[in-house]
C-alpha cells in the first residue's frame, strides 16, 4: 500500500541527512509501532510519508502514487495526527461539517462512538479544550474519516492517564484489514500491547522491521536474577529484580514483547538481533 | 479532474471563512471603524465651510483613496497567514483539496474579495457621516449628501484613476507575493523591500539619467508624460506584472512543505 523506495533527506544542503537510501514497504491493514530515538527521523518520516516533505532522492507511493504530489484523491486516504496541531475556536459539530466533506468514507456514527469512547460531548467548543482533550476530539475525528492510512505522532502524549488505557481500546476497536496505522511514539508502555508489527530506526535507517508475532516466536523476554539464564542471553539490561534479558525462542515459549528492552536490543546489538532473524524458523537455539 | 473541482474550491473557501471567522471579522470591524473616522473626519473639518454642494465628499474620496492602499496592503499580506506556523501548514497542505483549489480560494477572499467589501464599507461608512452630520450643518452653510459612484469615478479624473487602480493592483500583487515569501510579519517585511527596491529605481534613475543626458540638455528638459499613450495600454504591463507575482506566490505555495527550508 505505501512504499517508500530509496529515499534520502536532510533537512539543508550541509546537513547530513536525516534518512539515507531508506525503503520501507507498509502493507494495508495493520498497527505499525515506529520507535527511534530522538533525532532519529521519525516524525521526518511521517511527514515525508503523506508528502509534507520533499525528498532529495527517492520516492514514497501510496496505492502507487506519489504522496509528494497531494493529489486530492491521496489526502483523502491519508490522515496524519500530529504531535502538536492547531484547532479552530469553533464547535465540533461545525468543525465537522467543514471539514468532513472532503473525506468520503467519514462516518457521524463513528465520530459519536469515539467522542463517547473519551467521554467527550458532540457539541463541544475546541476553543475551550485542553490540549489532552483536543488531541482526543482530533483522534475521534482522525479516525471517523475512515482513510486507509493513518498517521500518528507522539498520539498519548498529553494524554490523562485513563486517556492513555482509553486510547490502547480505542485504536485496537478501530483497525481492520483495509486500515494501516504507524505510531511514532517514545511511550512504548502506551502503546505495546496493540502493535501489530515493529519498525525500528536508527542510523538514517531501519534495524529492526517485523511482526510482534514474528518477533515472539523468535526472542523471547524476562527479567530475572538465575545467572544460567542471563549466561544464555542474546541481551542483557540492568532491572528491578535482577536483569531484564532477551533470549533465544525455540518456539515453545510466548512471551510478550517487551519493547524497551528489544528497543535497547536492536540498538546495542543490531548484528546480533538481525542474525536471529535471518535463521530458519524453529532452529534459533 | 483532480486538480481543480469547483465544489471542493468552494468547500475550501467555507473552511477559510468561517474556521477563521475571527480574524476576518477583527480585520473588517477595523477597517469599517477606521473608514467611518476618515469619514468623520472629513466632515468635521468642513463643518463651517460654506459651499454650494458638500465639501467633505472631495476630503472622504482622497482619504478612502488612502486607505484603500492601506487595508489593501494588509488584506494581500494575510492571503498566506495560514502557512506562518508548522501547525497551521500541516492543516493547510493535508486538507483533501489541491494547492490550486487552496490557493484561489484564498486568493478570491484577499484580494478581489476584499475590494468588493471596501467599497461597500465605503459606502456604509458615508452614510454614517451622513446620518451624524445631516442634522448638525445646517442647510445654509453647505448641503450634505450621500457620495455616488459618480463622485469616486468623475470622468475628468479617468486618467488619474486608471493610474491609481494600476498602482493598488501591482502593490496589492507585491504584497501577495510577500505573503508567500515571508508569512511572518509580511506586511512589514514586504513594505521595506519595496521601499528599498523603490528607492533604489529611483537612484538607479537620477544616475543613468546624469549619463546619458549632459547638463546642457538637462537644464532645458522637462519631464514627458507621455500623453499620446493610452492610459488604457499601460494596463499591459500593469496585468504582466501582477500575473507574474500571482504565479510566483502560487508555485511558492504549492513546493512550500511543512517546515520552511529556505
Amino acid at each position: 500500500m505505501l512504499k517508500i523506495n530509496n529515499l534520502t533527506f536532510s533537512y539543508s544542503r550541509k546537513s547530513h541527512p536525516v534518512l539515507e537510501n531508506f525503503s520501507l514497504d507498509l502493507p494495508s491493514g495493520g498497527i505499525y509501532g515506529l520507535l527511534g530515538r530522538n533525532g532519529a527521523g521519525k516524525s521526518t518520516l511521517l511527514y515525508l510519508m503523506c508528502g509534507l516533505l520533499t525528498p532529495q532522492h527517492g520516492c514514497v507511493t501510496y496505492k502507487g502514487v506519489n504522496t509528494r504530489l497531494r493529489r486530492p484523491s491521496t489526502l483523502a486516504d491519508i490522515f496524519i495526527v500530529p504531535e502538536e496541531f492547531t484547532l479552530p475556536a469553533i464547535s465540533m459539530d461545525r468543525y465537522v461539517a467543514l471539514n468532513a466533506p472532503f473525506y468520503p468514507r467519514f462516518s457521524r456514527e463513528d465520530l459519536k462512538r469515539h467522542l463517547a469512547t473519551f467521554d467527550l460531548d458532540p457539541s463541544l467548543n475546541l476553543g475551550a479544550l485542553s490540549m489532552g482533550q483536543k488531541k482526543k476530539a482530533f483522534m475521534c475525528f482522525a479516525l471517523a474519516c475512515n482513510t486507509s492510512l493513518l498517521l500518528m505522532d507522539e498520539p498519548t502524549n498529553g494524554l490523562d492517564i485513563p486517556g492513555k488505557s482509553t486510547f490502547r481500546r480505542f485504536i485496537g476497536s478501530v483497525i481492520n484489514d483495509d486500515r494501516t496505522i504507524v505510531i511514532s511514539s517514545h511511550q512504548v508502555r502506551d502503546i505495546d500491547r496493540i502493535l501489530d508489527h515493529l519498525i525500528i530506526m536508527d542510523n538514517h535507517s531501519v534495524l529492526l522491521n517485523r511482526s510482534i508475532a514474528e518477533i515472539s516466536s523468535r526472542l523471547s523476554f524476562c527479567t530475572t536474577d538465575d545467572r544460567s539464564l542471563i549466561d544464555l542471553a542474546l541481551y542483557t539490561a540492568p532491572a528491578l529484580g535482577g536483569a531484564a534479558i532477551v533470549l533465544p525462542n525455540d518456539g515453545t515459549d510466548d512471551t510478550d514483547v517487551n519493547l524497551e528492552t528489544l528497543f535497547d536490543f536492536a540498538l546495542s546489538r543490531p548484528d546480533i538481533l538481525n542474525a536471529q532473524f535471518s535463521k530458519p524458523a524453529n532452529t534459533t537455539l | 479532474m483532480e486538480s481543480f473541482s469547483m465544489d471542493r474550491m468552494g468547500l475550501v473557501m467555507t473552511k477559510e471563512i468561517r474556521e477563521n471567522w475571527r480574524n476576518l471579522l477583527m480585520m473588517l470591524g477595523v477597517m469599517l471603524g477606521t473608514m467611518t473616522m476618515a469619514a468623520i473626519l472629513c466632515a468635521q473639518s468642513t463643518i463651517s465651510s460654506p459651499r454650494e454642494y458638500d465639501p467633505a465628499i472631495g476630503g472622504e474620496v482622497i482619504a478612502f483613496t488612502m486607505l484603500f492602499f492601506a487595508f489593501g496592503a494588509i488584506s494581500a499580506s494575510m492571503m498566506f497567514r495560514n502557512m506562518n506556523s508548522k501547525e497551521s501548514r500541516l492543516a493547510t497542505l493535508m486538507n483533501p483539496a489541491s494547492q490550486l483549489e487552496k490557493y484561489i480560494a484564498r486568493w478570491l477572499i484577499f484580494i478581489p474579495g476584499f475590494v468588493a467589501v471596501y467599497f461597500l464599507f465605503g459606502f456604509v461608512a458615508d452614510f454614517v457621516r451622513y446620518i451624524i452630520y445631516v442634522g448638525i450643518i445646517p442647510a445654509d452653510i453647505h448641503p450634505v449628501r450621500l457620495i455616488s459612484i459618480g463622485d469616486v469615478f468623475k470622468q475628468r479624473l479617468a486618467d488619474e484613476w486608471n493610474t491609481v487602480l494600476m498602482m493598488f493592483c501591482i502593490i496589492q500583487s507585491f504584497f501577495a507575493l510577500g505573503s508567500s515569501v515571508w508569512p511572518r510579519n509580511s506586511l512589514v517585511k514586504t513594505f521595506i523591500a519595496l521601499a528599498v527596491i523603490g528607492i533604489a529605481y529611483i537612484f538607479i534613475g537620477i544616475w543613468t539619467v546624469d549619463l546619458m543626458i549632459d547638463d546642457e540638455v538637462r537644464t532645458g528638459c522637462r519631464i514627458y508624460r507621455g500623453d499620446d499613450i493610452s492610459p488604457l495600454w499601460l494596463w499591459i504591463p500593469t496585468v504582466t506584472v501582477c500575473i507574474i507575482n500571482y504565479t510566483v506566490a502560487y508555485f511558492r505555495f504549492r513546493e512550500s512543505e511543512i517546515i520552511e527550508r529556505w
